[in-house]
């Protein structure tokens, strides 16, 4: 193992976490938003 | 066929449920500017999920694949630069903020605001080109993906695909932003389930001492070290990551798509929020799919078209009853992005070329009804201009250069132009016009002889932000000279 496997696991690693937590975040309170909007939009 | 009935039947169910959406959401378009940027009424969390439904296409993943394909994990690079550029500007506001805060549809609106109606006609006129160049390979690439995942036969694809984009284009024409926006709600849910699933899956499916290994024996050092030999000569190497920040610094000025949900956010703080944010999710964006390149090179071997990597791999690793699964997740990406693309390319030619024109001609604009009536002919007009040059362009190089190339041919001329624009009180018309024009003649030359100066892709990428630069400096100093700018005059 080199350090470039070393680095280029952990970019990997992060990229999943982190996209998994944003996906799941921006879907969750994104359906409010979707609500918001349609109020607004009928206003 | 490589689907189950299973498979099809939750296809279908995903296709009716996205056209309904998006075409119900008719009543809350009630003038143009509803229908481009839906009223700007959207918020952080909506906003951050839509940017990444429209740059995230079936086609980002096939050229993000090939190059990890080709280069192997060296290529893990190339997702960095995007990271940079979005952090920068929605942290720091540079441009963006002062663009929120006029207010404009379209990025060449501003031309006529800060230069002149004949800039705007004229980047308007640049800007579809390259952008509709740009969109025009993305039906024959993804035919190809969709042939080769799904097994429906070479000629089927046509109708496929013509079905696929007439669906959205109805949605689309219909409810403009507002089906949008609420569409990449329903495809986002299924397209990052397919990122992670497909991610995590193929890891273990293949083993992660099983990928080091190919790309090792396949490609030795470069295969894991972006700048193999050196900083300097690597095919990753500086000149090729100052590039790329350069590149999307201005895509993410500049690309309509981009751009129009940045317009759409309800002020500019949110619109500066989904920027920084965007920047975590970017990373992601060019990782996952490179990442699946790389597991290609162990799984279906190198000798294969770099291209179809990616289509081969799902086909080898994903168990049949998840196919259906995968393949709506890519047709998500797909759809969501032509969705978006159609209509940012259509608002160029309707609002910038023909508005441009019509108020040219006729000293008034049109009126909003009109200007409806004339985007929604013009997606469909765009629509068929990509099927037809899909049908025969044929990609010489990496995917990934070309479409950068393509919006090479505008995206320096913009850059400079807006950030002269706002920062600089002399810059002038015609320094907008010479910035426009240089910065188009050196991804013109990669366009026209791919082949000859491919390997100084780099070159000509950051060399066309630096002959904008100049065009700009030299065209506004000779107007300065013999026009000056009259005291107190606005423009």
């Amino acid at each position: 193992m080199n350090l470039w496997e070393y680095f280029w696991g952990a970019v990997i690693l992060f990229s999943i976490i982190s996209f998994t937590y944003m996906s799941v975040k921006v879907v969750y309170k994104g359906m409010a938003e979707l609500k918001e909007m349609f109020r607004n939009l009928n206003e | 066929m490589n689907l189950s009935i299973l498979d099809i039947i939750f296809i279908v169910v995903y296709l009716v449920l996205v056209f309904l959406s998006g075409t119900l959401v008719k009543k809350y378009v009630k003038g143009i500017d509803y229908f481009l940027v839906a009223g700007r009424s959207m918020g952080f969390h909506l906003g951050l999920l839509s940017l990444m439904c429209t740059e995230i296409g079936m086609i980002t993943y096939v050229y993000y694949a090939e190059l990890g394909f080709k280069a192997g994990f060296a290529a893990l690079i190339v997702a960095f630069p995007p990271v940079v550029a979005y952090i920068f500007l929605g942290s720091t506001g540079f441009i963006i903020k002062p663009l929120l805060e006029m207010k404009i549809s379209t990025i060449p609106e501003f031309f006529s605001r800060k230069y002149s109606k004949g800039v705007r006609l004229y980047i308007g006129i640049i800007m579809a080109v390259g952008g509709i160049l740009n969109f025009g390979v993305f039906p024959g690439v993804e035919a190809n993906f969709i042939n080769i995942v799904t097994g429906i036969p070479k000629e089927y694809l046509l109708v496929t695909m013509v079905v696929l984009l007439t669906l959205v284009l109805i949605y689309t024409a219909i409810g403009g932003m507002v089906s949008v926006i609420v569409t990449n709600y329903i495809q986002y849910i299924l397209l990052s389930f397919g990122m992670i699933f497909i991610t995590i899956y193929g890891i273990f499916h293949i083993g992660w001492g099983n990928i080091v290994n190919a790309v090792s024996t396949e490609l030795g050092d470069k295969g894991m070290d972006p700048f193999f030999p050196s900083l300097l000569d690597g095919e990753f190497g500086i000149g090729f990551l100052v590039w790329q920040v350069l590149l999307w610094v201005a895509l993410l000025v500049g690309w309509q798509a981009i751009s129009m949900r940045l317009f759409s956010s309800k002020n500019s703080k949110i619109g500066q929020k989904i920027y920084t944010w965007s920047g975590l999710m970017f990373l992601s964006r060019g990782i996952m799919p490179i990442l699946w390149g790389i597991m290609a090179i162990a799984v279906v071997g190198t000798d294969i078209d770099s291209l179809e990597a990616l289509p081969l791999l799902i086909v080898e690793i994903i168990p049949s009853g998840l196919l259906g699964v995968i393949f709506a997740a890519l047709l998500a990406a797909s759809m969501s992005t032509y969705a978006s693309y159609l209509l940012s390319w259509s608002s160029v030619v309707s609002q910038d070329i023909i508005g441009s024109v019509v108020t040219l001609v006729t000293k008034k604009e049109m009126d909003s009804k009109t200007q409806l009536l004339v985007s929604r002919i013009t997606m469909a007009g765009v629509m068929i201009f990509i099927i037809w040059w899909s049908l025969f362009h044929e990609m010489e190089g990496y995917l990934y250069f070309y479409l950068n190339m393509t919006g090479m041919l505008f995206i320096p001329g913009v850059l400079i132009c807006v950030a002269f624009g706002i920062y600089w009180k002399k810059a002038r018309t015609l320094g907008a016009y010479l910035a426009i024009t240089f910065g188009a003649i050196l991804p013109m030359l990669y366009l026209i002889w791919p082949t000859e100066v491919q390997d100084y892709a780099s070159e000509i990428g950051w060399g066309g932000f630096v002959v904008a630069l100049l065009g700009m400096v030299i065209g506004s100093v000779i107007q300065n000279i013999f026009q000056p700018r009259i005291e107190g005059e606005s423009v």
